[in-house]
């Protein structure tokens, strides 16, 4: 138990480290240095730290949901990416970006909402092609999702394809990842959802524990496994669906750090949902500030350096094993 | 303890249990017996809504499980098959049987952690209570599976097969320690098994199931070996064993 703690302080540290990194590194602050404090305080507070802020609840959701989508389907591959609920959110912002504009606080909370349907759609697909039968075949459903997201990728093409060029860079530039340029009104946002959304699927952590055993000894110990699954699937589309519309699908994460936090805390979701959480976080700093200075002065979209930085991590995990 | 009324299953368009009626009362070993197939597992797996039952009734406790929440349910029975894989430690394992007791933000109280030190030291394996389920043998993860029944702290315990692929040691360790718990803590006990022997020398009452029905419920001191034959379809004498003067039953 102390050990746990120790890692947890340890982790906390990590977190923080890499959080200020991420707002010191890159361009500017040392010119701007010489331009007064003030120019130095504009860029830290309304560039860095909205930024760095994005990175944490971007990488928190992807894992936490990453951690719950591995219980609920019992297969340490699960995510809301191999899964198609990441393909059914794009999907729907897709969509949402080739017809409206995005720039207002209610657009933010409309490209969402459009993020959500997709999601929604995708589990909703998922969860019936597997349902008549006897048992809850996990294999089965993560089959079903690669077929879900092939066919959503397919839809995306479609819709770029018969948009008009101005969307299609848009498109194409926010299916690639990325955590700039969000407004202060999307932050908000995605820090409602994220806040609540964490405290909710904590509230399930009992339930994950066993969910993740197996669906008899779920039923023998009390927990009613269907509803909480619905209510397990609801919440993790809602978060995801609320990151995905700003950011854009961020793949990786959600299978790579809770196979990291799970090797330091053990199963237990007690300690796993939040050590999930703050390892996302870490990761995606990390990327975030990689992807910022690597091909200096040029920045790359950071869903490009996680999904590179995440295959060759999973190739590694996979050989290990 | 136990009533389940003309109780139909059928899973896959296939009818297992066909109109079922049974009692089992406060305080028994009742054994059910019967060839593969027979649906064993599935009444033991209905009685607590692991799997829904299409027609017919089934009371526990006086409730209809049917209207039970599964944490009532819960609080009153519980199932143990073979455990399945997992990476949790033996301890933590026991303590999610504690489910049905904890509240969402509530922690573990200091009564969960009693029962739960309670039910190592009855099964024996506080000794490797820290060491991770797959790193066990069969037996240990057995006794396991046991604890985790007892920390649940019901009255009613259905045990699916707990001795199959047990050796003969282990086999006298676990069934012994189902008997103890049965008789120090009156529990109930419902035993699905192929072992007859065991169902003979432990149980009170013996049911015996064939094609989703009921062959016999006699007390285990009348089953005869006609009985046992012609449910299993080969040849069975009885005798006695000379130390403890129960009857056995040899396979001809």
């Amino acid at each position: 138990m102390r050990s746990f703690s120790k890692n947890f302080i340890l982790l906390a540290v990590l977190f923080l480290v890499f959080f200020v990194i991420n707002i010191a590194s890159g361009p500017g602050l040392g010119a701007a240095n010489s331009a007064g404090s003030e120019v130095v305080n504009e860029i830290i507070f309304k560039i860095r730290l909205p930024r760095a802020l994005t990175a944490v609840i971007a990488g928190g959701t992807f894992a936490l949901c990453g951690a719950v989508f591995q219980s609920l389907f019992r297969n340490p591959i699960a995510s809301p990416f191999t899964l198609g609920t990441a393909g059914g959110a794009s999907f729907g912002v897709t969509v949402f970006i080739s017809f409206f504009s995005i720039s207002s606080f209610l657009g933010t909370f409309l490209t969402s909402f459009a993020a959500f349907l997709g999601a929604l759609l995708s589990v909703t697909i998922v969860y019936f092609a597997s349902s008549g039968r006897r048992s809850f075949n996990t294999n089965y459903m993560i089959l079903t999702g690669v077929v879900i997201n092939f066919f959503f990728s397919g839809l995306i093409l479609l819709v770029q394809y018969l948009t008009d060029q101005t969307s299609v860079v848009r498109i194409t530039r926010w299916t690639m990842g990325s955590i700039d340029l969000i407004s202060l009104n999307a932050l908000l946002f995605i820090s409602a959802v994220f806040v609540s959304g964490s405290v909710l699927l904590y509230y399930f952590r009992n339930d994950l524990n066993l969910l993740s055993i197996g669906d008899d000894i779920s039923v023998s110990r009390g927990v009613d496994i269907n509803g909480t699954r619905k209510m397990l699937f609801i919440i993790s589309s809602v978060m995801i669906s609320s990151i995905v519309s700003v950011t854009g699908p961020i793949g990786f994460i959600g299978i790579i750090a809770p196979h990291i936090a799970s090797s330091f805390f053990g199963r237990n979701y007690r300690r796993l949902l939040p050590a999930s959480l703050l390892t996302g976080s870490i990761i995606l700093l990390i990327c975030d500030t990689v992807s910022r200075t690597i091909l200096y002065p040029v920045e790359l979209p950071v869903g490009i350096i996680t999904a590179i930085a995440g295959a060759l991590f999973f190739s590694v995990v996979l050989k290990k094993q | 303890m136990i009533k389940v009324k003309n109780l139909n299953i059928s899973l896959g368009g296939l009818h297992i249990i066909k109109g079922i009626s049974f009692d089992v009362i406060e305080g028994e070993y009742l054994s059910l017996i019967g060839p593969n197939g027979a649906g064993k597992s599935t009444i033991l797996k209905s009685l607590c809504k692991i799997v829904p039952f299409t027609s017919g009734s089934v009371h526990v406790s006086g409730q209809d499980i049917t209207v039970c929440t599964g944490k009532q349910l819960a609080s009153e029975i519980t199932y143990t098959s073979q455990l399945p894989s997992n990476d949790f430690t033996v301890k933590e394992l026991i303590m999610f049987s504690r489910y049905p007791y904890l509240s969402a933000f509530s922690s573990i109280t200091e009564k969960d952690r009693i029962k739960v030190e309670e039910s190592m030291k009855i099964t024996f394996i506080s000794e490797f209570s820290s060491r991770k389920l797959n790193e066990l043998s069969s037996g240990e993860r057995q006794r396991v599976a046991v604890a985790s029944a007892l920390a649940q702290d019901t009255g009613i315990i259905l045990f699916d097969e707990p001795v199959t692929h047990l050796d003969p040691y282990y086999d006298s360790q676990i069934s012994e320690l189902i008997i103890n718990i049965k008789k120090t803590r009156n529990i109930t006990v419902v035993n699905a098994t192929h072992n007859l022997n065991n169902a003979l020398k432990y149980s009170d009452r013996i049911m015996a199931l064939k094609n989703g029905k009921i062959e016999f419920i006699k007390r285990s001191g009348e089953v005869s070996s006609e009985d046992v034959s012609s449910l299993y379809g080969v040849g069975f004498v009885s005798m006695e064993n000379p130390v403890d003067k129960k009857r056995v039953m040899i396979k001809l």
